[in-house]
């Protein structure tokens, strides 16, 4: 059974209305019009426990108004979600023991205290067993090297020690599901690379369901094995990383560099799009001609030295599928 | 001149967006008025000796205090938005502005006093004429005077409040202090109390700091009442504008390179 | 059946746990507190001159008139030293419910909502604004130096009155901005509102509201029932003729009290159940 479950759900706020024209400030003043601006527009989804989704959209495309929905901050309009069995907006407090949110533009620590001073605290508030406290803290000391700064107050720390105590803090209390909401913005590679590791490390060993929202694609890509994309309110895909691939990624390039003395280089089923020196690109269709079928065509016409293949990044698929007009928008299924 | 205009403009529309804010206030500023208007009437019946001046003056004084305080006070949200800018580090933002800093503030701030005086000063006025024995200014040239030293009040209280809020760079939160701001800034601009009926030891302390400046200049001229030549009375609003905005200056200088030099 | 199920999941989860964590939110805000010492200072300088320029203000007018309405200097004193007790208590625990705006506005209220336990105690919690130490010392001294100077002499059952008397003032004045402060759930802001609500204070309070005109009296009795604090109270206390006429007035402070905790409570309900459907 799926540990977050998600059916119809809708969110539409109500946003006053500013009229416009001769004397409108004072007819402002006077008035109260408001218009429904919908935000999460009938989604459905399912999340397995254990697994690793990644949950990505451009702004404002809906994708903290689900999350807030599934943490229990937000109450939907209408529609059905169950997250490990208890609804949300109702259960608040008892889900609050079961879930670990981290909110990247805000630290949920106390500011101007130690790390560790937060850590206690949390443990009181969410009456964490001493045993399970020493452990999580032994573990978060070791990887996420907390240790090194738990001393510090957090308004001094780096983003990325600041991102790495607010992780700790949400896992604290062996949570079943962890919300990462843009956690890290700001953060610098090598940090990133470590979260990455502790997050996927988490996962195997705990079966910690996790839910991602991130700009940067390759967060996803590292991390997660199943992908959903939100548009204008609506989930546009639902499926797995490669199947995304499949689905939208209909070119890959090759890349050749050639013996000196080849000068003209063409190809009659791969466009060549940069020449540079000896080195040439080519764009071929994935499902016309397969990349070894190409190398063989060039080699046979050609010398050549060195060659590579290459997807499409995922992050180019994605900006394509944002930039498909509204209308195209179908909901689609792999 | 356009760059006020557009001030004004979107001090209308913060009004739009706020506009429970907008009545409470209205309502509150009739509330005060009353109040004020009532406070020196049934002093007055307890001891009419005590005032030195008739009672319509006297409740004209009071009530016009309780007025104006309303929107000269927008100049005190200067020293709001600078702590919240200074909390928030975003500060250097508007350092990066074509706009100077201090300019910029002080026309944001008078789009808004435009805005207060249309919006809370003229119903204002609309219902202390009807309700509260409230006197027009005792000649024109009164009235006239009234106006501009009305306006170089406002400058005063925007150097202040500036000022104000660049201490909210050396200590966090001003939020707390602006009760303190208030109480000072209502007792020495004799906003509440004329300053004619202080003490003289405590009129000559009063007198010689620049919050006489803001309230108590127009609110006398206007009843007529007050201490000194015209001439002299616009000459110290002058000077003290003029003192306050290049202290500001000055002040938002060294805090500039402060900036500049250890990145905020 | 459901309420009362309700009830005993609250009461087994406990009050206690919840009142304990408060006090260990509040060891946390003292200890951000003690960071910035600056701050310290200012606000004692803060608190000093608001307190020497309101008493300066109340002397003015007593010099010239004797007496306000028939309250003689060191009364008048009194009524000052009594709110600042309430006040104090406040301003120490409770202040920055005027600054609710500020964590909905950036967003920080949604952390309260995804942790066990109340959102409201994680907020009071948060911080403790200990430049209100100085408002007690300063209200304990004016007030023993007025009770001096009128020679008073209470017995333990009119030192009981005015312990809940204070006790019912801090509630007050908690709870007005506590309800000020929610509207920022419907508006995002409150700041306006509570500044207005200052202004009435200053105006207001520290005055025997006899003063004021009849309708002022009514308002600040009924609507904005800031004079519950003090003044009611100590016409009992001084025996004096109150505002409006009606003996007995002043035992009310209690009930006014308990009166604005529900409805704080109330509106700070709705507020929250409107913030979980708008989300600002």
């Amino acid at each position: 059974m799926a540990i977050i479950e998600v059916k119809d759900l809708c969110k539409s706020f109500k946003v006053p209305v500013r009229k416009e024209g001769r004397l409108a400030a004072v007819r402002n003043l006077i008035t109260f019009e408001r218009t429904l601006k919908t935000a999460v527009d009938c989604v459905s989804f399912d999340i397995e426990r254990g697994e690793m989704m990644g949950y990505v959209g451009p702004n404002g495309a809906g994708k903290s108004t689900t999350i807030k929905m599934l943490t229990g901050i937000l109450l939907p309009t209408s529609g059905e979600v169950e997250v490990d069995g208890l609804v949300p907006h109702r259960d608040r407090k008892q889900l609050a023991r079961r879930i670990g949110v981290v909110f990247g533009q805000k630290s949920q620590l106390w500011w101007d205290v130690p790390v560790i001073e937060s850590l206690r605290l949390l443990k009181e508030i969410y009456r964490i067993p001493t045993r399970t406290y020493k452990t999580n803290m032994e573990m978060f000391g070791e990887l996420l090297d907390l240790h090194e700064f738990q001393q510090t107050p957090v308004r001094q720390l780096s983003l990325g020690q600041r991102m790495r105590s607010d992780l700790a803090a949400a896992l604290l209390h062996n949570p079943d599901i962890l919300f990462l909401d843009e956690p890290m913005i700001g953060v610098d590679v090598v940090a990133k690379e470590r979260f990455r590791t502790f997050i996927r490390q988490l996962n195997r060993e705990r079966q910690v369901t996790v839910l991602l929202t991130t700009h940067d694609m390759s967060d996803i890509e590292k991390v997660c094995e199943s992908l959903m994309i939100i548009d204008h309110g609506r989930i546009i895909y639902d499926g797995t990383i490669a199947g995304i691939k499949e689905q939208f990624a209909h070119y890959r390039e090759l890349t050749v560099d050639f013996a000196d003395g080849v000068s003209e280089v063409e190809s009659d089923r791969a466009e060549l799009i940069e020449r540079e020196g000896q080195r040439a690109r080519f764009r071929f269709n994935r499902h016309r001609v397969s990349a070894s079928e190409l190398i063989t065509e060039l080699a046979g016409k050609y010398q050549i030295k060195d060659i590579s293949v290459e997807d499409t990044e995922i992050e180019e698929i994605v900006r394509k599928i944002y930039q498909r007009s509204p209308s195209e928008n179908g909901p689609i299924e792999s | 001149m356009k760059v006020l205009y557009a001030f004004i403009r979107t001090a209308f529309h913060n009004a739009f967006i706020y506009r429970i804010d907008f009545w409470v206030r209205l309502i509150s500023i009739f509330i005060m008025m009353y109040a004020s208007y009532s406070l020196w009437t049934i002093l007055y019946r307890q001891i009419p000796d005590a005032f030195g001046m008739d009672l319509e003056t006297m409740t004209t004084y009071g009530v016009l205090g309780m007025m104006l305080g309303s929107f000269v006070d927008a100049a005190s949200d200067v020293s709001y938005y600078i702590a919240e800018q200074v909390r928030l580090g975003t500060l250097e933002l508007d350092l990066m502005k074509p706009l100077d800093f201090i300019v910029h503030m002080f026309f944001m701030n008078l789009g808004e006093f435009f805005l207060l005086l249309v919006t809370n000063g003229l119903p204002g006025l609309l219902f202390a004429y009807l309700f509260l024995d409230f006197n027009p200014p005792v000649s024109p040239e009164a009235g006239l005077a009234f106006l501009i030293s009305l306006f170089l009040g406002y400058v005063v209280f925007f150097g202040i409040s500036f000022l104000m809020g660049m201490l909210s760079i050396v200590t966090l939160d001003i939020r707390s202090y602006s009760w303190v701001f208030w109480s000072v800034v209502q007792f020495a601009s004799g906003q509440l109390v004329p300053i004619w009926m202080f003490p003289p030891a405590f009129a000559a302390v009063v007198l010689a700091l620049p919050f006489k400046d803001i309230y108590f200049a127009p609110m006398s001229i206007y009843v007529g009442a007050q201490q000194g030549s015209l001439a002299e009375i616009l000459l110290s609003q002058v000077v003290w504008a003029l003192g306050l905005i290049l202290a500001s200056w000055l002040v938002w200088q060294r805090v500039q390179r402060r900036i500049q030099v250890q990145g905020g | 059946m459901k309420v009362v199920r309700a009830l005993q999941f609250r009461l087994r989860r406990g009050v206690w746990y919840e009142l304990r964590l408060y006090f260990k939110f509040i060891g946390i805000a003292i200890r951000s507190r003690l960071q910035y010492r600056s701050d310290f200072l200012f606000g004692i300088a803060g608190v000093l001159i608001l307190n020497l320029v309101n008493l300066s203000l109340i002397w003015i007018l007593v010099a010239r008139f004797q007496s306000l309405a028939g309250w003689q200097y060191w009364e008048i004193v009194m009524l000052y030293g009594t709110f600042l007790l309430s006040h104090s208590v406040y301003a120490v625990f409770f202040w920055h419910l005027s600054n609710l705006e500020d964590d909905i506005l950036h967003g920080r209220f949604d952390q309260y909502l995804v942790r066990p336990c109340s959102p409201l105690l994680q907020f009071l919690g948060r911080e403790v604004n200990y430049m209100g130490v100085a408002d007690v010392v300063f209200a304990t001294s004016v007030f023993v130096l007025a009770y001096h100077n009128l020679g008073l002499n209470w017995t333990s059952v009119q030192w009981g009155f005015f312990a809940v008397a204070i006790l019912s003032g801090t509630v007050i004045e908690t709870c007005i901005v506590w309800i000020i402060g929610a509207l920022a759930f419907w508006t995002g802001r409150s700041r306006a509102i509570f500044f207005v609500y200052i202004r009435f204070q200053i105006l207001g309070q520290q005055y025997p509201i006899d003063i004021f005109g009849m309708w002022f009296r009514i308002f600040i009795t009924g609507f904005l029932p800031l004079s519950f604090m003090n003044y009611y109270p100590l016409t009992i206390l001084l025996d004096k003729p109150n505002a409006l006429g009606v003996y007995g007035i002043g035992f009310l402070s209690p009930i006014v009290a308990i009166l604005l905790l529900a409805l704080g409570a109330l509106i700070w309900r709705r507020g929250l159940a409107g913030y979980t459907s708008s989300g600002n």
